[in-house]
């Protein structure tokens, strides 16, 4: 096998990340819904037919359908399909370290990017620097459901999206991953992952349609 | 505002008498309450001239007072043609009558209803086209009197600090009910009960329906309390969701529901839907019968139940059924003098409404009809009407009674509320023998209740109510919660009287309010040869106005018939398509959605000053200065790259990995040329074809290992790429993973004749010297830290660097690199330098330089094809194009800089001789170039002008001819001796 050096590391430097949308949290005019932007958090995402079995070498718990998340340790554990496994940071600092690892989780996850570049039919996924990730929490139940009806096609009430599910669809007529985490019997919390170079476009879309809540 | 017409409560649902609102209708102040539309506290004010109609000017006033006629469009500040039976007052809101030539009092075009008799149907079409000519000189003159109000032409829908901000929403329901009416509610109920998830839709203001208005009995009591009963309920469950003040505009495939209320459309997705939308109550067709005054019989109920309005002093009641009667008894009831209730039928059958009505001292005239509504002598109001007996179908005695009154309340019966059904497939039937309409045909998911249903009487309408939520919910396998099976029912209450039309030989007997239709309008359609209902729409326009043919599709039908000796059931009637009612462009236009997609580095673009364009979805600086300095700047940033070093945002470039055992052979199949033994390390031009042979992109195939490719592509073909990517592989099932990453990825190119200096002064693990890192090749290294893919490329003709880098560092090393060239005086340069500087070293632009036909023969790409391959995609296509007789070729040429500069799609000609010679192909790309001293481009050419020397003429702007030489490309660098230094 040839091959360049193979040092390309998609999570290192995490020091230096840029988020084009420079605003790290907005509160709607009501203080209904609160918007985080993650995009600068690590994450890792992997393919191929040896993605779960490494990943579950690796001790990672994952979902048992696509479409699926878990959450655990800070970190959101993504089955976007049968061998596509996306694993976000989305709570705490990221140099905060978090058991049982005893790393931070920036760390966690470069060691994970380089523990897989020697395992077989496992393909290392560019969600690092290709999506942007956004939270969204709410004052009172069912508001970010209201809110997301103004802009995705989905029907995200947690009737028929409970904790856990995934939509990938369209939200503000960009791709998007939507996924949903309840918090508390009172209050839900959203993500989202979109194409980085319309998370602009899309923060403002969000930030307007959140503005009667 | 006259407190002496108000009706005291419970009269006035929709009113709030503890709130007085102030406004202006035609620059006179006036009152009403809180809750009053336009007309009601018009009407409240004795103003019942709201209108002028379109093609007389004839006074008009409201007919149905619910929104659903054309008599009551006003003027408002920023909208025009608002419903005043159906718009909210408000407070100093100022309105304006429209339509009027003068003041709406005195329209000086009402005359024109003197020349009614001149301008028949079809006149527009048969008058002004002859002698040839003549049109240009009438147009100004129609085009003046056409159209109704005056737009706003600066409104904003999207207009935050105010209310006007239009948006849309989706909403999700086990069932939408449109409709809240004693069906809707009923259906409602059922399903909410049952534990569906329950959308309940109306357009009034509060919930009832026919319950809000319509009297049901002689006591006058049944209404109220099953309106109260059912209403308490509905608005204390759960599963229920009520939006008043919203129309469902249409039904579209799945219940798609587009329900408008106010600022916003709901886009409602329901997996059943119930439509309770009611029924039209119908005019009669007489003489004047649009005079103010003239009015349905439920708009004068609205009046009296919904606004608390005595209608009028002094009111006949022309009916063809027992509403009639109830009418009469509210108007008594209500202080309303009723001298008359004339009967169209020979005798009714409820001896019980008689008695009442007789006991209220209302005269009783069977057989008879309104032959004419007499205006007074202002003709702005009724004042009397001509009561004659009906001797025929359609005709009256000769003789008959003048009987004074300010109103007269119409019915003849109820036509269905069709449009949402029929939108969905259902088929509108008519009974001629019953007068009576039906729905069939109903689709999956869809059902139907109460009078549009055909079903009248109270108590019967809510049993159909519930059948309808029952239906609703085994679809949707709920149990009922009472276990109870609704069960179907049949309603024979008669409501249709069968010919309401008495046609009188001075015309003005209106079967279409919106167009001032007379029935002679209709008839006469016929006998010049259109039987058809449809093309008697199309020609007369009967129906094409804002009321859609709600009180106008059934007489025409019934005239059509009779004119042409079929029935209506034979004839039908005028199909309905969305919208149900106006729909306001603000509607449609307010926010949209239109992504745009920005590199990194875009914030810094801005901060320089860049002039931005769209690229595709992507914003990319053209330039960097002012658009009106372009061709200098343009010149400049040319000669910077040229002579020195720039460096160019190419974020938006595609990128695609191709990783696995497979990858190269996959790479070999995809692309025309061969990979299999493509070095790692190195880069290689690549190019796509499609199955018919047709060049579709292009990029630089990057090997980083045996098993791993990274391609580029071009910024607006990425996608397309992609998905042919992975579409051929679902075939050819080769172990390979694609991943678009596109975004991943920013990407800057580093280029001039002292780029490398640049380079070795960011990028410490690279050795730039042009041994190690030669023309072509492909390395790795890193900047801070930060992981770079580098290319060694040529695309604009000197020693230049491209440098992919993750996209979280794309501004980070966008800022890293201007500030280490500033020591070698680097600039950034814009797309439309790049342009300039690639089409003077000869590179194509898939997409600019290319067609929709374009083969690689014809694009000189024949030595990027490899013909020892056994396979690519399109080579089967490619083969046989190329083997053809070619007709063009995309060639360089040449113009001194005095000449006209040709624009890109300006058209190459056969010659120059013959104004009428044939197009042998375009301007794919020109520009002036300083660094050649002309000006240049490529351009599509006949097959016999590719010789290099020729010349072709070039078909500018205003039709002038210049010629160009063809030359050999490249124009810059033939010998390649500045990018491989």
């Amino acid at each position: 096998m040839t091959a360049l050096n193979n040092d390309f590391n998609l999570s290192a430097a995490s020091h230096l990340r840029r988020s084009v949308v420079e605003v790290e949290q907005q509160v709607s005019p009501n203080a209904g819904v609160t918007i985080s932007n993650h995009t600068v958090k690590a994450r890792i995402g992997f393919r191929g037919k040896g993605a779960i079995a490494f990943l579950r070498e690796q001790g990672v718990t994952i979902p048992e359908k696509p479409n699926q998340a878990t959450f655990s340790g800070g970190f959101a554990v993504l089955r976007l399909s049968f061998t596509e496994i996306w694993l976000l940071d989305i709570e705490s600092d990221s140099n905060e370290t978090f058991e049982p690892k005893q790393k931070s989780k920036s760390e966690y996850i470069a060691a994970l990017e380089s523990a897989a570049k020697n395992s077989p039919d496992v393909y290392r996924l560019f969600c690092q620097h290709s999506h942007a990730l956004f939270s969204f929490n709410e004052r009172d139940k069912g508001t970010l459901a209201n809110l997301f009806a103004k802009i995705c096609g989905v029907d995200l009430r947690e009737s028929v999206f409970p904790s856990g599910s995934i939509a990938q669809t369209s939200v503000a007529r960009v791709n998007a991953v939507v996924f949903k985490q309840v918090i508390s019997e009172k209050t839900e919390r959203y993500y989202l992952l979109s194409d980085i170079s319309s998370s602009e476009y899309l923060w403002d879309a969000l930030v307007d349609a959140a503005g009667e809540f | 505002m006259s407190i002496n017409n108000r009706l005291s409560a419970p009269k006035g649902l929709f009113i709030n008498r503890d709130k007085t609102v102030k406004f202006e209708f035609e620059g006179i102040e006036h009152e009403g309450f809180e809750g009053d539309t336009i007309a009601s506290a018009l009407i409240a004010n004795d103003q019942w001239l709201m209108s002028r109609s379109f093609k007389y000017h004839r006074p008009r006033g409201p007919l149905t007072m619910a929104g659903q006629d054309a008599n009551t469009l006003v003027q408002l500040p920023s909208e025009p043609n608002v419903l005043a039976d159906r718009t909210p007052l408000s407070n100093q809101l100022k309105v304006q009558g429209q339509n009027y030539n003068g003041s709406l009092e005195n329209d000086k075009d009402e005359k024109l209803g003197l020349a009614g008799r001149f301008m028949p149907v079809g006149f527009y079409y048969r008058s002004f086209y002859k002698p040839k000519g003549v049109w240009d000189k009438w147009e100004p003159f129609i085009r003046k009197k056409a159209g109704l109000g005056t737009a706003d032409l600066t409104f904003d829908p999207i207009h935050k600090d105010t209310d006007q901000y239009y948006d849309k929403a989706y909403l999700f329901h086990d069932v939408a009910v449109i409709g809240a009416g004693p069906a809707g509610l009923a259906a409602a109920l059922k399903a909410a009960d049952a534990g569906a998830s329950v959308l309940l839709v109306d357009e009034n203001p509060i919930l009832g329906g026919a319950l809000s208005y319509h009297r049901f009995d002689v006591e006058g009591v049944k209404a109220a309390t099953l309106r109260n009963k059912l209403v308490s309920r509905i608005e204390e469950h759960e599963n229920v969701q009520i939006l008043t003040n919203a129309t469902c505009n249409g039904w579209f495939t799945d219940n798609y529901l587009p329900v408008i209320q106010g600022t916003r459309m709901y886009k409602v997705r329901a997996k059943q839907c119930v439509v309770a939308s009611g029924a039209f109550e119908q005019h009669v067709v007489f003489r004047n019968n649009d005079v103010p005054g003239v009015v349905m019989s439920s708009a004068a109920m609205r009046l009296m139940s919904q606004y608390a309005i005595k209608p009028a002093q002094r009111a006949v009641v022309l009916t063809g059924n027992d509403d009639g009667y109830l009418c009469a008894l509210e108007l008594a009831e209500n202080g309303v003098t009723v001298p008359m209730l004339i009967d169209m039928r020979a005798q009714a059958d409820d001896l019980i409404l008689i008695e009442a009505v007789k006991s209220k001292g209302i005269a009783i005239q069977n057989n008879a009809t309104v032959y004419e509504a007499i205006p007074s002598s202002d003709k702005r109001h009724l004042a009397a009407v001509d009561v004659r007996g009906i001797v025929g179908k359609g005709a009256v005695a000769e003789g008959g009674v003048t009987i004074p009154c300010d109103m007269l309340c119409m019915s003849a019966g109820y036509m269905p509320v069709y449009q949402l059904l029929c939108q969905a497939g259902a088929k509108l039937s008519y009974d001629d023998m019953s007068s009576r309409f039906s729905l069939t045909n109903l689709v999956d998911g869809l059902h139907i209740a109460g009078s549009v249903n055909g079903v009248h009487e109270l108590e019967l309408v809510v049993k159909d109510g519930e059948y309808a939520a029952s239906k609703a919910l085994i679809a949707l396998g709920l149990e009922d919660n009472n276990h109870n099976t609704a069960t179907q029912v049949l309603c024979t209450k008669q409501t249709n009287f069968d010919w309401p039309i008495f046609k009188h030989p001075k015309g003005k007997d209106f079967v279409d309010f919106d167009e001032d239709l007379q029935a002679k309008d209709i008839v006469n359609a016929t006998r010049l040869g259109y039987r058809d209902v449809q093309l008697v729409k199309r020609f007369s326009t009967v129906g094409m106005g804002p009321s859609q043919g709600r009180h106008s599709a059934l007489p025409t039908a019934r005239l059509v018939a009779d004119a042409t000796n079929r029935t209506v059931t034979e004839t039908g009637v005028t199909t309905a398509r969305p919208p149900f009612v106006p729909e306001k462009l603000a509607n449609i236009a307010g926010r949209i959605f239109s992504p745009q997609k920005r590199t990194p580095m875009h914030k810094r673009h801005l901060e320089l000053g860049a002039h931005m364009i769209p690229a595709g979805i992507w914003r990319r600086p053209a330039f960097y200065g002012d658009p009106k300095n372009r061709d200098k700047i343009i010149q400049q940033e040319s000669q910077q790259v040229r002579n020195g070093v720039g460096m160019i945002d190419v974020s938006t470039l595609g990128g695609l990995e191709i990783r696995g055992t497979d990858a190269a052979e996959f790479m070999n199949r995809i692309y025309t040329f061969a990979f299999l033994k493509q070095p790692v390390g190195k880069t290689r031009y690549a190019v796509l074809t499609n199955e018919q042979g047709v060049v579709i992109d292009d990029g630089v195939s990057c090997r980083i290992a045996d098993d791993h490719y990274y391609v580029t592509a071009t910024t607006s073909g990425v996608d397309a790429v992609y998905r042919e990517m992975t579409k051929w592989n679902a075939q050819w099932r080769l172990d390979v993973d694609i991943t678009n990453v596109t975004s991943a990825f920013a990407a800057v190119n580093v280029a001039g004749p002292i780029a490398r200096n640049v380079m070795n002064k960011v990028c410490n693990d690279v050795d730039f010297s042009n041994e190690s890192f030669p023309y072509l090749a492909y390395r790795e290294g890193t900047i801070e830290g930060i992981p770079v893919r580098l290319m060694r490329v040529g695309f604009v003709g000197e020693l230049g660097y491209e440098i992919h880098m993750p996209a979280l560092f794309g501004e980070f090393l966008w800022d890293l690199l201007m500030v280490a060239g500033e020591e070698f005086g680097m600039q950034p340069f814009g797309v439309e330098t790049q342009r300039l500087l690639r089409l003077e070293k000869g590179h194509i632009i898939v997409s600019q330089d290319t067609d929709g036909m374009s083969h690689p023969g014809e694009l000189s790409l024949d030595w990027a094809i490899s013909r020892k391959k056994p396979f690519f995609v399109g080579r089967k296509s490619v083969d046989i194009v190329m083997a053809r007789k070619q007709t063009r070729k995309l060639v360089g040429f040449k113009l001194p800089p005095s000449a006209i500069k040709p624009k890109e799609g300006h058209i190459v000609l056969e010659n120059d001789r013959d104004p009428t010679c044939a197009i042998t192909g375009n301007i794919t790309s020109s520009e002036y170039s300083s660094t050649i001293g002309a000006n240049i481009g490529m351009a599509f050419v006949g097959i016999d002008q590719q010789d290099v020397g020729n010349t072709f003429p070039i078909r500018v702007d205003n039709g002038a001819v210049v010629m160009a030489e063809v030359v050999k490309l490249p124009f810059y660098d033939a010998n390649n001796d500045r990018q491989e230094v």
